[in-house]
């Protein structure tokens, strides 16, 4: 094994491990360096893995060793977790193996300064899949602890997200973990525990609210908490960071504390994309970044960011002129005033509805019914149906089922047909879908 | 595919090298200084990208029998490209101070900033009187709030000089050789991304410092078996 120096924790390529598995891995190239460690690309018979090596001090002690033991013991949430897979030792060092993270996924700070430009319906996928994630990880009995933008990758087109560093990841309750988190997305309560030497540690509450704070992110491209409070302070270093994120949290649209609302001119991201949303997301942000703040358990759980964030994958309006989207609301349809798009000023049709049980979807020509629509299974990989256009009839559109099961078509004046899979029903005001578990109703005319 | 509004609003972080380049300083500890700060640039620019709170901004100024701004005007990372200095003449350490103090008044500091970040290298003491313009430095307002760090280049500097400019010593540190300067200036140069976050606090991180919330620990030694200058 060469080691380039033997002091300073890097190795040069060619330099070979035996992992506690047994299998050895080979240096190919440095990939990144930070405050905890230096990440490389390794090989092991043939295949390319990524492997992190701890600098000596704070993070290579012991307990880390420890959590990586553990955490290679089980088994991934899913497959969107970089999880550890093998321990190599070398000396008092060490390192970890997790797969490398495949080309094509991007990180936040992309997004957040514009150089990656998704969809709505993609950044609600995005949002929608690391909840999912996070809700497993936590399922399992695991915390985060160090829930922030620099951690999560994702696919522009789909969607996907990948879950990296998880090796401050501990089981909730524990007070194991060797991180307290990245100020900005801590837990309040966690930014006081650093500032007053408590024993409070990050767990699944905690990472409740950085998820938030990421989510929020995600969605307005801005800092919940800084606003006119932050604009105040001309030196951002980290006391002024204690008092904002620590001392006094104010949430920017705290509907009762103004007095740290966003500033026209610099935070007008924060106004814009606040204006776009539907109530019943941002009633999340409100709820766990006012009563949530100081009373962790009223933190918003995955489960209602999923719901939301379903609701609002189904309720989008793509503009009929430019094609950009747009959330519905339906108090504006039952006033029989007309949405109007944000980016061209059109006023907006509300397209045909299917309605199943509470859920509502609105048919634009891409709109796809997943399993969970059905079976409330929360699988929404899955699709079971999608909007199609008659072949010969062009005005004509159907529900194609994309299914393995036969539905039932009703009409409005309730004959009965079969739609095998593969096949698609026309999609008729006050029409009905019998998927089996579910019945789904076509609204195609406006609320009455 | 569209959607409304900018980038995420950031606040500009000015990081400046103070590069001494005295006689003293000719041969390898100037070439191993320049490819040291050449060689942590692509570092630089990567944690800039990862952190979009953040505009980097990147200058330089040497002193040698005087001192004078090699890069004018603060330069965004992506943009900043470090040409070789030379090396001649005395240690005007106190001119260097004053130019930094009429770069940290206001205007042209902006009013809203991250704290700066000031790295200066030497391996000698001030030729010049540096007092009034150390003390006027460290008066400014962001000249108060600037991240000062001082590398100490060999065993011919008064380490209580670089201590007047850093005001903590622990912000002091020594290169023996040219594996501890390289180690040294990649630190400082990640000093950035501390001060502007995001970067993840381990458990025995502590705020307390205010001023000061930097983390030292990463710092390698290097190996001091190899030539001592």
């Amino acid at each position: 094994m060469k080691r380039k120096d033997k002091s300073n924790s890097e190795f040069s390529a060619g330099s070979e491990f035996s992992a506690r598995s047994g299998n050895k891995y080979s240096i190919q190239r440095l990939i990144g360096e930070g405050g905890q460690g230096c990440v490389y690309e390794a090989s092991c018979e043939g295949e390319k893995y990524a492997l992190k090596w701890y600098k000596t001090g704070t993070q290579g002690r012991p307990e880390q060793k420890e959590i990586i033991e553990n955490l290679i013991r089980r088994a991934k949430p899913s497959e969107a977790f970089l999880w550890p897979i093998d321990l190599i030792e070398h000396g008092d060092e060490f390192g970890y193996v997790m797969l490398l993270r495949p080309p094509g996924y991007l990180s936040i700070p992309a997004l957040l300064s514009r150089k990656a430009e998704p969809s709505f319906m993609t950044i609600c996928k995005i949002g929608y899949n690391l909840v999912a994630n996070y809700r497993k990880l936590h399922a399992s009995g695991y915390s985060y602890c160090d829930i922030n933008f620099g951690n999560v990758f994702f696919d522009a087109e789909t969607g996907d997200v990948l879950i990296c560093d998880n090796d401050n990841v501990t089981i909730d309750g524990m007070k194991q973990s060797l991180a307290m988190g990245t100020i900005g997305f801590m837990a309040p309560e966690l930014v006081m525990a650093c500032e007053n030497h408590t024993s409070e540690r990050p767990s699944t509450v905690t990472d409740l609210h950085s998820l938030a704070v990421l989510l929020f992110y995600l969605f307005m491209i801005a800092d919940p908490f800084q606003g006119e409070l932050v604009n105040k302070i001309r030196c951002y270093d980290l006391a002024a960071k204690v008092q904002i994120y620590g001392k006094n949290p104010v949430f920017i649209f705290d509907p009762v504390d103004k007095s740290n609302r966003p500033v026209k001119g610099i935070d007008d991201n924060a106004i814009i994309f606040w204006n776009l949303y539907p109530d019943y997301f941002k009633d999340l942000f409100v709820r766990t970044f006012t009563d949530g703040l100081h009373s962790p358990k009223k933190r918003v759980q995955e489960i209602e960011w999923q719901n939301a964030i379903i609701k609002m994958m189904d309720e989008m309006i793509t503009c009929q002129n430019c094609g950009a989207e747009v959330f519905y609301n339906p108090l504006i349809e039952k006033s029989h005033a007309a949405h109007t798009c944000w980016f061209c000023g059109n006023s907006l049709c509300v397209p045909a509805k299917l309605e199943i049980g509470d859920m509502t979807i609105l048919l634009n020509s891409e709109s796809k019914i997943s399993e969970h629509h059905i079976k409330r299974n929360y699988n929404m990989e899955k699709t079971v149906a999608r909007i199609t256009r008659h072949p010969t009839y062009s005005n004509v559109w159907g529900l194609k089922n994309e299914s393995t099961q036969n539905w039932i078509y009703e009409n409005s004046s309730g004959e009965q047909q079969i739609v095998k899979p593969g096949k698609s029903a026309t999609v008729s005001h006050n029409a009905k879908i019998l998927f089996g578990e579910a019945t789904g109703v076509f609204r195609t005319k406006g609320e009455q | 595919m569209k959607r409304p509004g900018r980038e995420l609003a950031n606040r500009s972080l000015h990081f400046i090298w103070m590069v001494d380049c005295s006689g003293s300083m000719s041969g390898d500890k100037i070439s191993a200084a320049n490819y040291a700060i050449k060689d942590a640039i692509p570092g630089m620019r990567q944690a800039a990208e990862e952190n979009p709170n953040a505009q980097l901004l990147v200058r330089a100024l040497r002193f040698d029998n005087g001192a004078s701004w090699i890069t004018p005007a603060p330069t965004p990372v992506e943009d900043f490209d470090w040409d070789p200095l030379d090396a001649a003449g005395l240690t005007a350490m106190g001119a260097a101070y004053g130019l930094l103090c009429d770069q940290l008044e206001m205007p042209p500091m902006p009013e809203r900033a991250l704290p700066p970040v000031i790295v200066m290298l030497s391996d000698g003491n001030p030729t010049d009187e540096y007092k009034a313009n150390l003390d006027r430095l460290l008066k400014l307002a962001w000249g108060k709030k600037a991240v000062r760090i001082a590398i100490a280049i060999g065993n011919d500097v008064d380490r209580a000089i670089l201590e007047e400019f850093t005001c903590n010593p622990e912000l002091v540190l020594k290169a023996e050789n040219a594996a501890q300067l390289s180690s040294m200036i990649k630190w400082a140069s990640t000093v950035a991304k501390q001060v502007s976050s995001p970067v993840s606090m381990a458990v025995t991180s502590d705020t307390d410092g205010g001023d000061m919330p930097i983390d030292i620990s990463g710092i390698s030694s290097g190996d001091a078996s190899v030539s001592v200058w």
